[in-house]
């Protein structure tokens, strides 16, 4: 038996009369990368929410190391393991760099009723800082406000900060997304190289990026799973050329 | 049982100024996402003008149309020169802006008509009381104000479900981005929605001119009830803004007539009317506070 | 490190005067500016602690007065009951000793700050500026159905809180007993909000959702942010009801949160220093506008309405060089 670090269980919800994800299943197995692909609209973002909780399904369940966490809020579930990125950039905009990260550090290292040391200068931020700027390649950037920072930049920071509290499953909202050739070619390795340590469950619509990386592929069409394979038979099926390679 | 009668009639009275207030207001927090401290402002303007015009002229009807037009006006030319500028900034700078402009308005009725309050008696048409039922007598003029009110809400009702602008503001009050959408102008739009919202404003303050006293300030504390009714009924929300505006109105008169009698029941007269006079004031904060633990949205919530 | 930047010359050039200011008045012979000073020094108290909310925590509260008030009346009426020599509710013994009540003030202030905050915090936006709001008014109606305190005439302290080694009576100490606590809670502010608190909260008011989802519940970190500026308004109302030995409903009135909200304003949001000079600005504004006019809020409220629309940076801002805030 496999051992399956994410299952998801006939999940459904609905905005008004859309459809968004209509009784889906997949399972993803801990150490792959799975990627959710599927054109504009399919409902890859709305079963990424689901997961991390920012919306509730109407149902379905998900189960996360063996524990439903369909139900619980989205800072519950962080806690528990579960970091994403999202597909709108999403950092604190106000904060610095290095305050981006120090802050995703801190959330993942004990309580923060701490009102008198210097954040900077706190050992747990002292001890992850460095590494963390350093991962996504900001070191040099670590002194400037977020909201100055170019979007591949942002992309990189929010990357780092989803990646900083050691999590075992990453929820990635089209990472590649505005990141130039070179970006994407960098996100790629670091992926590559954090499969070692976690599970990824990527959305992305960059094609070559998807065949190379992933361990295994869901396509949705319409708010359905139409199929889960590995990289080799979704290039096969049939309905992934009529349905998303725009083949007739 | 008849002092029941009167006293939810009484109720009923303060229930349609605050709807008349809240109306408007809900409108512009829904619609254009602006929280306005000086909608009060309208209210004291209707009431100063209505007052003025009335007692110059002895037409009570040429105090209304001038309530009507003032508040009217000075909402579209405050929306014009002010608000405009800040519907896309944060709350923070709406709040001191608009703070900014009671301190104007509050200041200008002063100078203007100086610090003594204004008495305004009703019509002379309006004046005297009726026998509603055997024992009850209650003022024609109160009678006339619920009565107005009911005629008012039920145009905007008319207002908002049959005509195609009141289909265009309520599309504003749930979705911003589509009224853009639809080719409405939206600038003028805007600016009729907020001049509507300060007329029904200076109509409730016209028509409070006879029953509370006109002085400078009398927007603030009418202000605050009408965020009590938003926050019950749900920003954004005409039906919200009906619902809050009853209960905290019967809420209000009901708590400030019987708690005392209810009281001297189980303590001395003397510090039974001190302990409800206080918990009276406080009773529709305690329904809002009680609002919020089960609804933190409010009753009707508008958006989504 | 830059230790000679703008902004800390202007923090020290301020300290400076304000440490000093006692003298030139003395030298100038204008010995009432030491208590308008005095006034000064406090809103900057209960300024700096809203600043916190509007500024760091993005929390827009329209009823900081409440707490002022709190404050303020819980000296009063520890006053009181020393005074008449007649227990509060039976056992508690009045008090006028200044470092009973001070921290009674500040703690008592907190407990209302719970109350409300963990009420108020259930909702955001515009829902969290009416309610504060409302629940100010509440806590004034509260005030003015206190019979047994005067009610709507407020309570006259007989003489200011004593304290070990001061003579509060004489303006000079009481000013520089102002002056040391704002200085003090000056440094606890500065030092909170580049804390490990202090970070949680700047990120959850500059994007919750993303706080979320590093884990953390920002409702309880909100909540605290919310009673520690509670308390410095309690700080506040108590040195508040010492200088005038008087406390009243007045001070909870809504529009005096709303002068708070401008200082904090004026001076400079999120700046932590900036509310002091803020309060200086407004207080003095107010004190030379009313030599000319005794209609000067016909004067202030437009130069309000101007200042949001074109200059945000405030007075501090505009000294110490900040960039323009916007989000
Ligand atoms: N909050 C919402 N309210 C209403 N409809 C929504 C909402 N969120 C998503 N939808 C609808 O649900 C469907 C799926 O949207 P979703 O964002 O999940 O697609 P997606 O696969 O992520 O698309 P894209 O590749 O463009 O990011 C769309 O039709 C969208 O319009
Ligand atoms: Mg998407």
């Amino acid at each position: 038996m496999t051992d399956h670090i994410l299952q998801v269980k006939a999940l459904c919800k609905s905005f008004g009369a859309v459809e968004a994800s209509r009784n889906i299943y997949f399972d993803v197995c801990r150490g792959h990368i799975h990627a959710l692909i599927g054109p504009n609209g399919a409902g890859k973002t709305t079963v990424l929410n689901q997961l991390s909780g920012d919306i509730l399904p109407d149902g379905g369940r998900v189960i996360f190391d063996s524990e439903d966490i369909s139900r619980i809020k989205p800072y519950l579930r962080a806690a528990k393991g579960l970091a994403r990125s999202f597909q709108i950039t999403s950092v604190f905009e106000n904060l610095t760099v290095e305050e981006n990260l120090a802050l995703s550090i801190i959330c993942h290292n004990g309580h923060n009723f701490r009102f008198w040391k210097n954040c900077l200068k706190d050992k747990d931020v002292q001890d992850h800082l460095p590494d963390a700027l350093m991962r996504v390649d900001l070191t040099e950037k670590a002194k400037q406000q977020a909201k100055y920072l170019s979007h591949g930049e942002k992309r990189q920071l929010e990357v780092g900060m989803a990646l900083t509290g050691k999590p075992k499953l990453l929820l990635l909202d089209e990472p590649m997304a505005g990141q130039g050739a070179g970006g994407t070619v960098e996100l790629s390795k670091l992926f590559q190289r954090l499969k070692k340590t976690l599970t990824i469950v990527l959305v992305e619509h960059d094609m070559d990026a998807v065949f190379k990386l992933a361990d295994r592929i869901t396509l949705l069409v319409y708010g359905e799973a139409i199929v889960t394979g590995t990289p080799d038979e979704i290039r096969q099926h049939p309905e992934v050329r009529t349905a998303y390679l725009g083949e007739d | 049982m008849l002092l029941l009668a009167e006293q939810i009639l009484n109720g009923l009275q303060l229930g349609i100024t605050l709807f008349l207030m809240s109306a408007g207001l809900t409108l512009v927090f829904g619609i254009m996402q602006v929280i306005n401290l000086a909608h009060g402002s309208f209210y004291m303007i209707g009431a100063y003008l209505g007052a003025t015009a009335f007692a110059a002229t002895g037409s009570f009807f040429a105090g209304i149309a001038a309530a009507l037009c003032g508040s009217a006006l000075a909402g579209m030319l405050v929306e014009f020169l002010v608000l405009r500028r800040l519907y896309y900034r944060e709350h923070l700078d709406q709040v001191l802006a608009t703070f900014g402009l009671i301190m104007f308005f509050n200041e200008l009725t002063r100078m203007i008509w100086g610090r003594q309050p204004l008495f305004m008696n009703p019509p002379s048409w309006l004046e005297g009381s009726i026998e509603l039922l055997p024992g009850l007598i209650y003022p024609v003029y109160r009678l006339a104000v619920i009565a107005t009110g009911l005629l008012v809400a039920l145009l905007l009702w008319f207002l908002f479900s049959r005509t195609r602008l009141g289909m265009q503001i309520r599309a504003g009050a749930s979705n911003r981005q589509m009224i853009g959408a639809l080719g409405v102008n939206i600038r003028l739009l805007y600016t009729l929605v907020f001049g509507l919202g300060t007329l029904l404003a200076g109509l409730a303050g016209v028509m409070a001119g006879p029953i509370l006293s006109v002085e400078s300030g009398m927007g603030e504390s009418i202000l605050i009830l009408t965020f009590v009714v938003i926050v019950i009924g749900g920003i954004g929300s005409i039906r919200g803004a009906v619902v809050g505006a009853l209960l905290v109105g019967l809420v209000d008169t009901l708590g400030r007539a019987f708690l005392p009698m209810i009281f001297r029941i189980f303590l001395d007269n003397a510090y039974a009317d001190g302990v409800a006079a206080s918990i009276a004031s406080m009773a529709i904060y305690i329904l809002m506070a009680a609002t919020l633990i089960w609804r933190p949205r409010g009753l009707f919530p508008a958006h989504g | 490190m830059h230790y000679f930047t703008r902004k800390s010359i202007v923090i020290a050039a301020g300290g400076v005067f304000f440490a000093i200011l006692p003298l030139l008045a003395a030298s100038f012979g204008k010995e009432y500016l030491v208590s308008l000073f005095s006034r000064i020094l406090i809103y900057s108290i209960a300024a700096v602690s809203l600043d916190l909310l509007l500024g760091f925590a993005g929390l827009i509260s329209l009823g900081h007065a409440a707490f002022v008030g709190v404050g303020a009346y819980t000296v009063g009426i520890f006053f009181f009951h020393g005074f008449e020599a007649q227990p509060l509710f039976g056992f508690i013994p009045g008090s006028e000793n200044g470092l009973i009540v001070f921290p009674l003030a500040m703690l008592i202030s907190a407990l209302f700050a719970l109350i409300i905050g963990a009420l108020s915090l259930r909702t955001s936006g515009m829902h969290f500026i009416m309610i504060t709001l409302a629940f100010a008014q509440m806590t004034y109606y509260f005030s003015v159905g206190l019979e047994k305190y005067g009610g709507d005439d407020g309570l006259s302290l007989y003489s200011r809180n004593s304290f070990p080694g001061l003579d509060l009576s004489r303006d000079y100490h009481f000013y520089y007993l102002c002056l040391i606590l704002l200085f003090l809670f000056l440094i606890f502010i500065y030092r909170l909000v580049n804390s490990r608190f202090g970070l949680v909260i700047r990120g959850a008011s500059s994007n919750s959702r993303r706080i979320q989802a590093l884990g953390v519940n920002p409702y309880h970190y909100k909540l605290a942010c919310f009673v520690i500026a509670g308390a410095g308004a309690g700080l506040a109302g108590a040195l508040l009801a010492n200088q005038t030995e008087y406390v009243s409903p007045g001070l909870m009135h809504w529009t005096v949160s709303g002068e708070l909200m401008v200082m904090v304003l004026l001076g400079g949001l999120g700046t932590i220093f900036g509310p002091v000079l803020g309060a200086a600005t407004f207080l003095l504004l107010e004190e030379f506008l009313t030599m000319y006019t005794e209609h000067w809020m016909l004067y202030m409220g437009p130069i309000l309405v101007l200042v949001v629309i074109f200059a945000k940076r405030g007075v501090f801002g505009l000294l110490a060089g900040l960039e323009r805030r916007h989000d």
